[in-house]
């Protein structure tokens, strides 16, 4: 469903909110269960802004995404902490894009051919 | 000659409970910006941002330069109607927003804007919301 085709996931968890942190052994099942082979999985704790409602460790977060094998960052959308390198770190993790990586739907209306058409400018 | 331009696509996907920030995230890396009154996503969006790359895809750093490409502009809005009409009968599926990037990597033989490494990244972002 969702997960089909994806390359990265983000795992968010509140870390002012102990569930949300809970959640995610069953969010990283559903991933390793249906999600592709090779996936990019990054932990992200937001609301970092909010220390002193803190929920959860950041050293107990790190310790877990490492045992997950996942990436972890915490972030703060609200204060625009982290936020971009969330997406430069998975970004940096993707193979070289001269591999043959799957081409978005929306594009291969198109067709690949056309595409290469627009942008010339020879 | 023959174009060297290469194009990847990539979907990620944002999980996790409600409340989280998702969205918020997604809105802060597409447009810089902050609600703090954000609800439950309940809708769907379609955002179109232009990314600057250098250097191949090492180095990622986002342009500030709004997309003036009316074409593009008129794309998603399209597309927010049709995630619109989709979106009921994503109701009953658990919190997932997802992202979608669509990178160009532009080969060295390219336009002026090619040898730039003008890099157009797509986002959908897809959030809904159901009771836990």
């Amino acid at each position: 469903m969702y997960y089909r085709g994806a390359r990265a996931a983000v795992v968010v968890y509140d870390i002012c909110n102990g569930p949300s942190f809970e959640a995610l052994k069953s969010w990283l099942q559903r991933l390793k269960e249906f999600g592709p082979k090779g996936l990019i999985i990054m932990i992200v704790g937001n609301k970092c802004d909010l220390a002193d409602g803190r929920q959860v460790d950041r050293e107990q977060a790190e310790s877990f995404a490492k045992s997950e094998d996942c990436l972890y960052l915490e972030c703060s959308a609200r204060e625009d902490v982290n936020v971009e390198l969330i997406f430069q770190e998975i970004a940096r993790l993707l193979p070289s894009g001269k591999d043959e990586g799957p081409i978005n739907d929306y594009f291969r209306l198109q067709g690949p051919e056309s595409i290469r058409t627009r942008f010339c400018g020879c | 000659m023959e174009r060297t331009d290469t194009k990847q696509a990539v979907k990620v996907v944002l999980l996790g409970n409600s409340g989280a920030g998702k969205s918020s995230l997604a809105q802060r890396f597409v447009f810089n910006t902050f609600n703090h009154y954000s609800e439950s996503t309940i809708g769907a969006s379609f955002f179109t941002k232009h990314m600057l790359i250098q250097n191949g895809q090492q180095e990622l750093r986002i342009s500030d330069e709004k997309s003036s490409d009316q074409e593009e502009e008129e794309e998603a809005q399209q597309s927010i109607k049709f995630h619109g009409e989709l979106l009921l009968s994503f109701l009953c599926q658990p919190l997932v927003a997802v992202l979608t990037l669509n990178l160009f990597n532009f080969g060295q033989y390219g336009t002026q804007q090619d040898k730039k490494n003008i890099i157009r990244l797509r986002r959908c972002i897809i959030g809904e919301h159901v009771q836990q």
